[in-house]
């Protein structure tokens, strides 16, 4: 009886046997490489994504020359030895403006990432979870914050709260939790189907329980990728949002801004657009290329069988 | 055998995948004209790999080379594309026709009967002319056996019960008048007796079309029962070929040996249970007195639908009881109220002095006497959890004075008590085969140290050989521990395996209760009758002579 005992047969449903990337007994980083290996989608974002992050916590030693230092008589000077990108409106290093600039990058997505999850997940998670009333007012208030335009959201809270950093993350947030509570409840909807769902019941886990350690669990990673893509639109709104002057304002600096400041003098100083354009765009493609690859690989890991 | 009696031959066919693994490593048979050839093996066997990559039929999407010969009716299949071409003709015939395992899947949800059959003309270039088109469709499902064809043309496949759909896969498959029927586990998603009417039907069909026909199934006494010749594939290969009889009675492979071995006859007289007194004079653990069980009427003006009506069952400590009953019968819905997971309407479930509720507050108690096994093993397990964490949730809930490392230690010994090693403890059930997982679920369950376990067909969803064995760790653990278990089934192998005592359900109601020995050799109701006439056996002959 030998090739049929259970703790020896090979599962016959996965022809290929255990699963490398599953295996918790494959070492770690071998682990991570194999996956980033079969996935190039996510390496290339990793490419852009870890040298971003890392300019941003070292932006103050990195900059050549102070952010805000005005070079009179430099004003608009295209790209030179001494000013690698150009200078700006002001005879500012454009250089120095875009290394600061990235801790608004790197920072806004963080944050309004954070208050999105904060916000949304408890809300779409019970409402996924208890159904009845609570489900349809919540989804009902969704529903009309989906309808905000954030144009106008920008443009009202900058009415109350000035224009600055604290409207760029507030607005993004309105704008986002909906998207975000709504996903949550469907993929919890879903995961509330699963019979190990019920099973949990039948063993006697109490409701918290079951919602944590069974249903949150599954349900996380649609959630997941779409906070992440959300997090690389994040930056173009925010360029957005201080590109029409409601978000941050000069001396301080975003990408989004030089962009805007750059865009009056576009025939006299091109460079005052194309950077700041090339970085905007080389962030964002590499966020949505992680997204992407975080998304094929969770789909992989979330199966049954 | 000659050539020309030859209708379907393959030599050497192999199927390697992109992924380098090769489901069928070098199959080669012969079928002869009118033959039934029965292809038997379990999951990964490469059966129904076999039959698809002959036909042209790879799932799509599977990146895969085919290679070898298939020749049907002295016609060799081109196969200069690496693997055979979808919808081979010969001649002015199809080369095949197939019958798949769920007929409503099979069917389109919004074409009627009559689209469907038309697109098969169609298909097959025999759309003809429309004089007598209707009639021809007509005879076709005449042909089928299928009562009142016209309606059933009208009809959309939800429409149709199991049985009558698959009737009608069986009645397209044959519009092409192909050389040779390819089914593929036709009956399993059907009740025995249907099961046992649609082979029936392609044996009938089979005589009149002097057809040529291969059987896959992984039920072993089903294939011997109705094919003349039997394949036995594992691993990609064929282990044995041989007359369906031989097999039955002298296995040579290890292999079909070992299937044969896990293959329960209901019918064998050696499986006679001695009931222990002991147990028989115990007072009953569980009792349900009168329980219906009603749901609420799906449209205005339909009277609520009873599902379970009026059903005592009780159970006693060390014994097996086994509800028995085809689908719609009742037995789910009787297994849910008697776990408290199914409010009842009439009657009551009592275990311990206390009535079973619905109630959350009851929850923890019940679960700590009432614990389940589901189905199907590959969902009843949280995909995120080591199974070690899933056995320690249940330690955590019903056993709360273990402190962390007793948990782990107890999870083990329940690791140990289904046969599973304590290493699989960190792994995820994504990792484990379907026997291994449903043991750990009965782990899961025996960590709540229940005087009740409930089966919810533990064993449809596995291989024949890991049902033999996962029903002996059941029957063992009941010995053991003491338990009293419910199984809920509807497959005569597994209760002849373990149970004590039977109780068939048909519409809602008891219409026999008896020990299995009684059950078995005399039933008193028809439909007891019915049923056991509907189970694949080699034995059973004389048993349903005695019995009608």
């Amino acid at each position: 009886m030998t090739a049929l005992d259970p703790t020896t047969a090979a599962d016959p449903l996965s022809p290929g046997g255990v699963d490398p990337v599953l295996d918790p007994a494959s070492a770690r980083p071998q682990r991570v490489w194999r996956q980033l290996h079969r996935n190039p989608k996510t390496l290339v974002g990793l490419l852009v994504l870890v040298p971003t992050v890392l300019v941003a916590i070292l932006a103050p030693w990195l900059t050549p020359y102070p952010y805000d230092q005005v070079y009179v008589g430099e004003v608009l000077g295209a790209p030179d030895a001494d000013h690698l990108l150009g200078t700006d409106l002001n005879g500012r290093d454009l250089l120095s403006r875009l290394i600061m600039g990235t801790r608004v990058v790197v920072g806004i997505p963080l944050v309004v990432g954070l208050l999105t999850l904060l916000i949304g997940v408890p809300v779409g998670l019970l409402a996924g979870y208890l159904r009845g009333p609570f489900d349809a007012v919540a989804m009902r208030v969704v529903d009309i914050f989906l309808s905000f335009p954030w144009l106008l959201v920008a443009l009202g809270l900058a009415s109350v709260l000035g224009a600055g950093l604290s409207t760029v993350v507030v607005t993004l947030v309105v704008v986002y939790w909906p998207q975000v509570a709504r996903v949550t409840r469907n993929s919890v909807i879903a995961v509330t189907e699963a019979e190990y769902v019920k099973a949990a019941a039948a063993i006697g886990e109490s409701r918290t329980s079951i919602v944590l350690r069974y249903v949150l669990r599954n349900a996380y990673f649609p959630v997941l990728v779409l906070l992440s893509s959300m997090m690389a639109f994040s930056i173009l709104n925010e360029a957005g949002i201080s590109f029409l002057g409601f978000g941050i304002q000069s001396p301080d600096t975003s990408w989004g801004l030089e962009l805007a400041a750059g865009s009056t003098y576009l025939s006299a100083a091109p460079h005052l657009v194309v950077f700041p354009g090339i970085a905007i765009v080389v962030v964002v493609l590499g966020m949505n290329l992680f997204a992407d690859g975080l998304g094929d690989l969770l789909s992989r890991q979330g199966r049954n069988r | 055998m000659t050539e020309t009696d030859v209708t379907l031959r393959v030599a050497d066919l192999r199927v390697d995948l992109a992924s380098g693994a090769q489901p069928v490593e070098g199959v080669s048979f012969d079928v002869r004209q009118g033959e039934m050839l029965g292809i038997v093996g379990e999951s990964g066997s490469g059966k129904s790999m076999t039959l698809r990559a002959m036909s042209g039929l790879l799932p799509h999407g599977v990146r895969a080379t085919v290679t070898g010969s298939v020749t049907v009716a002295g016609t060799e299949l081109a196969t200069a594309s690496g693997r055979p071409p979808r919808h081979p003709r010969v001649g002015d015939r199809a080369a095949f026709g197939y019958v798949f395992q769920e007929p409503l899947a099979a069917l389109n949800p919004g074409f009627t009967i009559r689209r469907h059959l038309l697109e098969a003309l169609r298909a097959h270039g025999r759309l003809g002319d429309r004089s007598d088109r209707h009639d021809r469709l007509v005879a076709a499902l005449a042909d089928v056996r299928l009562p009142e064809p016209e309606r059933v043309l009208r009809s959309h496949p939800h429409e149709l019960s199991g049985g009558m759909r698959q009737r009608v896969v069986i009645a397209l498959a044959l519009i092409g008048r192909p050389h040779v029927l390819l089914a593929d586990e036709p009956t399993t998603a059907l009740d025995v007796t249907v099961a046992a009417e649609v082979l029936d039907l392609v044996q009938t069909l089979q005589r009149e079309h002097s057809l040529t026909s291969v059987l896959v199934s992984h039920d072993l006494s089903l294939v011997a029962q109705r094919c003349d010749r039997v394949l036995v594939m594992y691993g990609g290969e064929i282990v044995e070929s041989g007359a369906a009889a031989d097999l039955m009675t002298s296995p040579q492979h290890p292999y079909t040996q070992r299937l044969l071995e896990a293959t329960v006859d209901p019918f064998d007289p050696e499986l006679r249970r001695t009931p222990d007194p002991e147990v028989e004079s115990r007072a009953p653990l569980m009792t349900a007195g009168g329980v219906t069980v009603t749901y609420p009427a799906r449209r205005r003006r339909q009277d609520p639908v009873v599902a379970v009506d009026g059903v005592d069952v009780a159970v006693r400590a060390g014994e097996v009881v086994a509800v028995v009953g085809e689908s719609g019968s009742g037995k789910s819905s009787m297994a849910k109220a008697l776990a408290g997971m199914q409010p009842v309407d009439d009657g009551d479930v009592r275990l311990g002095g206390r009535t079973v509720t619905t109630d959350r507050r009851d929850r923890t108690w019940l679960t700590g006497e009432v614990q389940m096994v589901f189905q199907d093993p590959y969902s009843a397990l949280n995909p995120r959890m080591p199974v070690g964490t899933a056995i320690q949730r249940s330690l955590a809930i019903h056993q709360p004075a273990l402190d962390a490392a007793s948990r782990r230690e107890e999870a083990r010994r329940l690791l140990d008590d289904v046969g599973l090693p304590r290493s699989f403890e960190d792994r995820y059930p994504v990792e484990l085969s379907g026997g291994q997982r449903q043991r750990v679920v009965v782990a899961r369950a025996l960590a709540a140290q229940p005087r009740v376990l409930l089966a919810d067909e533990p064993t449809s969803a596995l291989d024949v050989s890991v049902q033999a064995q996962l029903l002996a760790l059941l029957r063992d653990l009941v010995d053991r521990r003491d338990l009293g278990m419910l199984l809920i089934t509807h497959d005569f192998a597994a209760v002849r395996a373990i149970a004590d005592r039977v109780v068939v359900m048909s519409r809602g109601r008891i219409v026999e209760a008896a020990p299995i020995d009684d059950l078995i050799t005399t039933p008193t109701d028809p439909y007891t009758r019915r049923l056991l006439d509907a189970v694949p056996s080699a034995r059973r002959t004389h048993t349903t002579q005695e019995s009608t």
